[in-house]
């Protein structure tokens, strides 16, 4: 009688994500992401590509992450958010500079901007975990990922944005929303 | 106050206006997400390394302003789209057809049913619904509140509520029900769907004579209620409450931080806090519960708090019910969730008006800047005895002031001395607590006299979402002391004092978000600008404070003797930044006399491709907002790079030994220029013209240098430098050096040529070790403008 050989069992495939594949991926959301919370659409290019640049410098330590998208989401959302705060003076910078503003992104339709508006006043959190929603459809336990906080805290940033953001609306002349 | 009547009760044009507004709300986000697909990616990725990034964002915070928390509930109904995710019940359609009132309901049914169960409140005992039995969740009790036409309650996880008709023959038909949308444990959610998919199909109820229990059904449905408490309110409103202790699932752990209360007052108003922020808001009683339609929470919360501070948001955000028992108000919501609280006076703290102590000893409710009113001076009158056994801050007190004409800066001193001078603290490896919410940075002035070796910070801000902030920078002032300085940005932090003891005084917390004018902010370079080489990279560090500075910086020559900072020429610079904790911007060079900034603490500016000469930095406008700062000016040497030029080829100078190595011309290329690249940076390669006289093969180019070398068959045979270069011969002669300098080092033969005044060292101009160069002049004050030696490209 002779043994058949045996096959070993081959390793499994893993595919470890480039950075490139990642960019590729991640950097349109990323730009819609810092859109909506920064509410400036001409920054938002520009914090897409910052946060992805940091990215880069920190790739080999994100790579092993389960999941990337969820570490430059979370510093695109911190970007944002300090760009709202010091927009007045990079401004003059620019001006100093000579430099236009990247304003690629087309900017809001008419009819959105109450929307937008109202967006833009929520709180950071509320409006980070809102954007996490209603553009990538995010479950609470990502949208708690990437915001940092547990479940329910993200659950009641949510819930508290959404209320708002409709509130804020229903403040409105009915004729500006969505008109 | 008690308000039977449902505040959620929304009409018809409300649930339009509902579903309106989530269908223009996802319209603006799906609008968006389709613009952003069109964004350039690829040329976004190809210009990630070269794209002109000339801002240091290391300034990551959390916004100032108070977090406003709106708890108000979302009640949404009427909606078809499925994808618009609103909660909705389907309407009762089938009304009652079919499902005619028992004529069996027996003698329980009274005529005056409507009246009798007119303002009523029950809790679910058992049921069963069209699936089966109704499963019941200890902590999340299923309660059902008839009023004014409506029902309403709380279906374990979420808040419900609808219109309900109520015949004389029992007849009970539920209109469309509407709900919150909070989602909960899957066990939960089962309990909510199954009590709303019955409810909705409850045809007739019968009440227990006595009103003891209230029975409902419909086809396959059989539910059993029981009245529910209501609310003590004689005793609750209008007493003020401080929290003892959380209660999770029946486990109490104690309150911490500063005293929470608790107040609501008759006129439906409620206040109180959570230990860390405070709270205000509107109640209402619905049925057995309190709830609160809108209240805001204001500040924000260091990390050991926020637990707590989420716990009570949590219960009276969710609606509770209150039960007083042995002085105890005991408040129940949802998942086991409770809070105990004892009335002011009794032990639970200092409830009065003054302003008591932290649990830890540092802030209490007057420290905050909107209880200062400018000029005021507000000192602690607390004693040690006050501060609870354990706590961190035995030996801090506290004194706080208002700058005068300004509410902007307090000073508070940890210490046991409440005149003001600071005592030894005893905080070895306790955690010092900074005030939160409002004052997003703090300097400590530690004394260095006190200080060990090995005394270090650790700095943690977990809370903040971005892992590189967290900025704590140890300065020098003028005077010697170290100046410990943190940004929490608005976040609560924690700084902890390693290997202490030291004495901690804790002084110039700027508080941005009352301030009544802009601040003006500042640069501090602790330390003098090291000299460098050219060639090497500068490094210029410093802080920037207030807390997030955003500033320009501009690199010139250094003014004349006598003139103005920043009145010198504007100098090109390839900058880079870093923050000191933050990502590392090095691979990030871009050419501008001018940057904009963003720092957020301790930074570090790199220059590269400076050639030789004194330079000045000028910051400027480094404030948040305008400030007419004046700004921060130091200047720098850039020393000549260690490289000469001879006239038998190239030398290199050991800064250390002041030898000299030499590349002589014949010197392999390879040599040559790992040499060079090795202290200038990489030199820029091209090939030769083919018809220069040296029949070179390549020419090298350091252009912040101003050095190019000719090649020929791999070997080295020429060097020129080029106007404005700063290398030199070792005798010191360089482009810019005058006649008489040149002839003061070297013998010089003079010739005009067709090039202008040409000149060779030595008294052989044929040789082939002469320095050859030209001259702007025959005087002696003529200058060199070209130097050269070997075998060089030139058309006569």
């Amino acid at each position: 009688m002779t043994d058949e050989p045996r096959h070993a069992t081959p390793p499994p495939t893993t595919v470890t994500p480039t950075f490139e594949s990642v960019f590729v991926a991640e950097y349109p959301a990323m730009v819609a992401l810092a859109a909506a919370v920064s509410g400036r659409p001409s920054d938002a290019e520009d914090i897409a590509a910052e946060a992805m640049q940091r990215l880069q410098t920190n790739w080999r330590k994100v790579a092993d992450y389960e999941r990337p998208g969820a570490w430059v989401r979370r510093v695109t959302i911190n970007l944002a958010l300090s760009r709202r705060r010091r927009v007045t003076a990079e401004a003059r910078a620019l001006v100093r500079l000579g430099r236009p503003a990247d304003a690629t992104l087309p900017p809001s339709a008419a009819e959105h901007e109450p929307v937008w508006a109202a967006v833009a006043k929520l709180p950071g959190k509320q409006r980070a975990a809102v954007a996490l929603h209603y553009l990538e459809d995010r479950p609470i336990d990502e949208i708690a990922d990437v915001l940092g906080c547990s479940p329910s805290t993200a659950r009641v940033h949510l819930h508290r944005g959404r209320t708002a953001l409709r509130d804020h609306l229903h403040s409105m002349d009915p004729k500006e929303v969505g008109r | 106050m008690t308000d039977h009547g449902t505040p959620h009760d929304p009409s018809d044009a409300d649930h339009l206006a509902a579903r309106d507004t989530e269908h223009d709300i996802r319209a603006a986000f799906a609008s968006l997400r389709s613009n952003t697909r069109e964004v350039d990616t690829m040329a976004a990725l190809g210009d990630l390394e070269g794209k002109n990034r000339w801002i240091i964002p290391a300034a990551i915070g959390s916004a100032v302003a108070a977090l406003v928390l709106i708890l108000s509930l979302v009640v949404l109904g009427g909606n078809d789209d499925p994808d618009q995710n609103v909660a909705t019940i389907a309407d009762n359609g089938d009304d009652a057809d079919g499902q005619a009132p028992d004529d069996d309901r027996g003698d329980g049914v009274d005529v005056d049913l409507a009246t009798r169960l007119e303002g009523t409140s029950w809790v679910l005992v058992e049921g069963t619904g069209p699936d089966g039995p109704i499963p019941l969740v200890e902590g999340w009790p299923v309660t059902m509140n008839v009023a004014d036409g409506t029902v309403s309650g709380r279906a374990a996880c979420n808040g419900y509520g609808g219109d309900v008709a109520i015949d004389d023959d029992g007849g009970f038909t539920v209109g469309e029900l509407y709900t919150e949308l909070a989602g909960c444990e899957p066990a939960v959610e089962d309990s909510n769907s199954a009590f709303l998919g019955a409810l909705e199909l409850v045809a007739t109820v019968e009440l227990d004579v006595g009103g003891s229990a209230l029975v409902a059904s419909g086809p396959d449905v059989d539910l059993r209620f029981e009245p529910a408490g209501a609310p003590p309110e004689a005793e609750l409103v209008g007493t003020t409450w401080v929290l003892e202790s959380l209660v999770i699932d029946d486990v109490t752990t104690p309150a911490e931080g500063r005293p929470a209360r608790l107040r609501l007052d008759p006129d439906g108003t409620l206040t109180g806090g959570t230990g860390c922020r405070e709270l205000s808001g509107e109640w209402t009683i619905n049925g057995a519960e309190i709830r609160l339609p809108s209240f805001a929470a204001g500040g924000e919360c260091r990390p050991a708090l926020a637990d707590q501070d989420g716990h009570v948001v949590t219960v009276l955000g969710d609606g509770f019910t209150a039960d007083i028992a042995d002085g105890r108000l005991v408040l129940a919501s949802r998942g086991g969730l409770g809070l105990v609280y004892v009335a002011a006076g009794n032990g639970g703290g200092d409830a009065g008006d003054e302003p008591g102590p932290d649990r830890d000893g540092i802030v209490a409710e007057a420290t905050t800047f909107a209880d200062l009113a400018c000029g005021e001076t507000v000192a602690s009158t607390s004693t040690p005895q006050q501060f609870a056994e354990g706590s961190r801050g035995d030996h801090v007190r506290r004194i706080l002031t208002s700058e005068s004409g300004s509410c902007r800066r307090a000073v508070f001193v940890l210490g046991t001395d409440l005149a003001g001078e600071p005592a030894d603290a005893e905080i070895a490896g306790n955690p010092i607590s900074l005030i939160e919410g409002e004052l997003p940075g703090t300097t400590m002035t530690i004394l260095t006299d006190e200080l060990p070796d090995g005394f270090g910070i650790d700095f943690e801000a977990p809370d903040l979402l971005d892992t590189s902030v967290g900025v704590a920078a140890l300065t020098q002032d003028e005077a010697g002391n170290l100046q410990l300085y943190v940004d929490h940005g608005g976040n609560a932090s924690t700084v902890t004092l390693l290997d202490s003891p030291a004495r901690v005084v804790v002084d110039t917390v700027i508080d941005p978000t009352t301030a009544p004018e802009p601040i003006t902010g500042e640069v501090v370079l602790p330390r003098p600008i090291a000299p460098t080489t050219a060639g090497d990279t500068v490094v210029i560090g410093g802080l920037a404070r207030p807390f997030e500075a955003t500033g320009s910086v501009s690199l010139r020559r250094a003014p004349v003797d006598g003139n103005e900072p920043g009145s010198g020429v504007p100098v090109e610079a390839l900058w880079s930044g870093f923050a000191v904790l933050g990502d590392d911007y090095e691979g990030s060079r871009y050419g501008y006399s001018t940057a904009s900034i963003e720092t957020w603490g301790e930074f570090a500016i790199g220059i590269d491709g400076l050639a030789p000469g004194t330079y000045e930095i000028l910051f400027e406008s480094f404030a948040p907002e305008e400030s007419g700062s004046p700004g921060t000016y130091a200047t720098f040497v850039v020393g000549a790079a260690p490289i000469v030029v001879e006239g038998e080829g190239l030398g290199v100078v050991d800064p250390d030994s002041g030898s000299t190595s030499r590349l002589p011309f014949g010197s392999p290329a390879g040599q040559v220029l790992d040499v060079l690249d090795g202290l200038l940076g990489s030199g820029e390669r091209s090939p030769s013209s083919p018809e220069c006289p040296n029949q070179a093969d390549r020419t090298v180019i350091w252009s912040d240098t101003g050095l190019q070398i000719e090649l020929r068959a791999g070997a080295l045979i020429a060097w020129s430098l080029r106007p404005g270069s700063a290398l030199t011969t070792l005798a010191g002669v360089g482009i810019g050096s005058t006649r008489a300098e040149l002839e003061d080092a070297y013998v010089v033969e003079l010739v005009d040529s067709t090039l202008g005044t040409e000149f060779a060292t030595g008294t052989d101009p044929g040789a082939p070790d002469a320095i050859r160069g030209l001259l702007s002049g025959r005087g002696d004050r003529a200058t060199i403008t070209d130097l050269w030696a070997g075998e060089i490209c030139a058309f006569r």
